[in-house]
């Protein structure tokens, strides 16, 4: 495909995002409230779109569609799962609405600090975010940097790739806020589902029809694909647990998907937002797990026929190198739109934590415009450190794992928060410490000592035995200390304010 | 209605890996998984109606 011709559809799409964005930073003040959370005044469609193109990357289009063309629909069930976790957003989604709205919190860390009365947990959670996230961030380059290499044959090289897609994410990101990025994240959400139906329809003639696939697919030694674990043997039972657990609490431990929460301008926009999301997700899933099934016959087993084995990143490319142009023009568009959704949402929502918990707790005489200031400045600082990482390399799919496994570690101080008068800032401490801590110390021995791969313990993913650490330490340590007085009236508050809004 | 979501849940986990395993069902994986999943979304907005406000 024609450089000039994929850098012109690029330019044109984002000089449209930027217009929107722009629209955005022109009803934005320069408030710590405003930029950040809109004054929590997103209504439900918008809440909806934006939670969607945040929580779905480049990883869906690009690092699904080539797991489930190599391995089989284990793909479509990891997936699956990590949709039916939203239950926890149901759970608590609304806890989190109400607390935002008490006591004014614009960042997940900011809870913990006010909750368990630490503005030293709010700083030390502000930072994890930071290292936890910088490899799914990195994941979102990785795919647009191998999608606009793979799709000009090397024109566009993988770095500028990488670097053109984060440059526009910050751009408008720096440039609006959250009003930027959730009317932007309506058109890019828009895209991305419109885009991957246009490229399944595609495909499928391609491949000579449904039944054309489906014959395929039924025939041996293909047919692996269609059950677990698969022809490679990638899902079996305790990788399919380790690849799915840490994506279950995705909703409690993603900070840009948590402060998702704090922006509904009421329960109704809440409660649509979740019900828009769960369309959204199921309908996204089935049509990029579809297409993953497609790109096995016509992408897959011609290389398998070839005696050629193809990298499962490599898939997506290559299948939309044999579409016709303008389908694989609006495809890449659309895997563009994915990454750079989520990598605005995780920008903000880390330059959030920076100017509220960072910044302000250790200049708490700065005025909000200065923190907010210093806080987009630092933004660049991230962004640096995310390209960096992409040119390590890594898989879309394991980085996305491994970023949730450590952020996972953090999820039991947020639901005792919510829900347990008991929980201490000891405690949290405790479960935080415990947690990162486990993770580590296996995540290290797997490095280090190869050999011991194949104990049980070490198959499964580190990020598991992390939460059951944190949970148990979390729970000794409450039961063990005395209650906190001013944790418990927060949650009693909680209680408090929470009558009324559910039957 | 937790423990109907997480014996829904758990059914994600268990049938394709015993019921289904067989060479003759492992075609239904993939529509199992969704009409689980559609199971456990329904469950999430049946619990959401009674949000108000």
């Amino acid at each position: 495909m024609d450089p000039l011709i994929v850098l012109g559809s690029i330019a044109v799409f984002f000089v449209l995002c930027f217009f929107i964005a722009h629209q955005g930073r022109l009803r934005t003040a320069m408030t710590i409230d405003d930029y950040f959370i809109a004054n929590r005044r997103i209504g439900g469609l918008v809440a909806a779109m934006t939670y969607s193109a945040t929580t779905y990357s480049a990883f869906m289009m690009v690092g699904l569609v080539g797991l489930t063309a190599i391995h089989g629909v284990g793909a479509l069930g990891f997936e699956l799962v990590y949709l039916m976790g939203l239950m926890l957003a149901v759970l608590f989604g609304l806890r989190f609405y109400v607390a935002g709205k008490k006591w004014n919190l614009v960042t997940p860390a900011q809870l913990l600090a006010e909750r368990y009365g630490s503005r030293v947990l709010g700083l030390a959670v502000a930072l994890l975010y930071h290292v936890f996230l910088i490899p799914y961030m990195a994941a979102q380059l990785i795919g647009a940097g191998k999608l606009l290499s793979g799709l000009t044959h090397g024109a566009i090289p993988f770095e500028v790739g990488a670097a053109l897609v984060i440059s526009i994410a910050f751009a408008y990101t720096l440039w609006g806020g959250m009003r930027a990025v959730a009317w932007t994240d309506v058109l890019q959400a828009t895209m991305m589902l419109a885009t991957s139906l246009a490229v399944l329809f595609t495909a499928f003639q391609l491949a000579g029809g449904v039944g054309a696939v489906l014959e395929k697919l039924f025939q041996e030694p293909t047919r692996a694909v269609l059950s677990v674990p698969g022809p490679h043997g990638r899902f079996t039972i305790v990788n399919f647990i380790s690849m799915t657990v840490p994506w279950f609490f995705f909703c409690l431990s993603n900070p840009q998907v948590v402060q998702r929460f704090y922006v509904p301008k009421s329960v109704r926009s809440l409660k649509d937002m979740i019900r828009g999301f769960l369309i959204f997700g199921f309908t996204y899933t089935v049509i990029v797990t579809l297409l993953g099934l497609v790109a096995r016959v016509v992408v897959v087993e011609p290389h398998l026929a070839l005696g050629q084995t193809l990298d499962q990143d490599d898939v997506t490319p290559r299948l939309l190198t044999m579409v016709w142009g303008p389908v694989a023009i609006l495809a890449l568009l659309g895997i563009l739109a994915a990454s750079v959704s989520t990598l605005d949402s995780i920008m903000l929502a880390l330059s959030s934590e920076l100017a509220v918990n960072v910044v302000k707790v250790l200049k708490p005489s700065y005025e909000e415009r200065l923190a907010l200031a210093i806080s987009r400045a630092l933004m660049a600082v991230i962004v640096v450190a995310t390209i960096a990482f992409s040119l390590s390399g890594g898989v879309i799919v394991e980085l996305a794992v491994t970023s949730s496994s450590w952020l996972l570690q953090l999820v039991p101080a947020f639901v005792a928060a919510l829900v347990w008068k008991r929980a201490s800032r000891a405690s949290a401490y405790a479960s935080i410490i415990a947690g990162v801590g486990v993770t580590g110390a296996l995540t290290a021995i797997k490095k280090l000592q190869p050999s011991l791969a194949s104990n049980l313990v070490l198959q499964v993913d580190p990020g598991i035995w992390g939460l059951l650490a944190a949970s148990m330490a979390l729970v000794a340590s409450s039961l063990l200390a005395r209650t906190d007085e001013r944790g418990a009236r927060f949650v009693e508050e909680l209680e408090e304010a929470l009558k009324g809004l559910s039957k | 209605m937790i423990l109907c979501y997480l014996a829904i849940l758990l059914l994600a986990y268990v049938v394709p890996y015993t019921v289904l395993s067989s060479p003759e069902l492992a075609y239904f994986t993939y529509l199992f998984w969704c009409v689980d999943a559609l199971a456990a979304i329904a469950l999430m907005l049946y619990v959401m109606r009674s949000w108000r406000g």
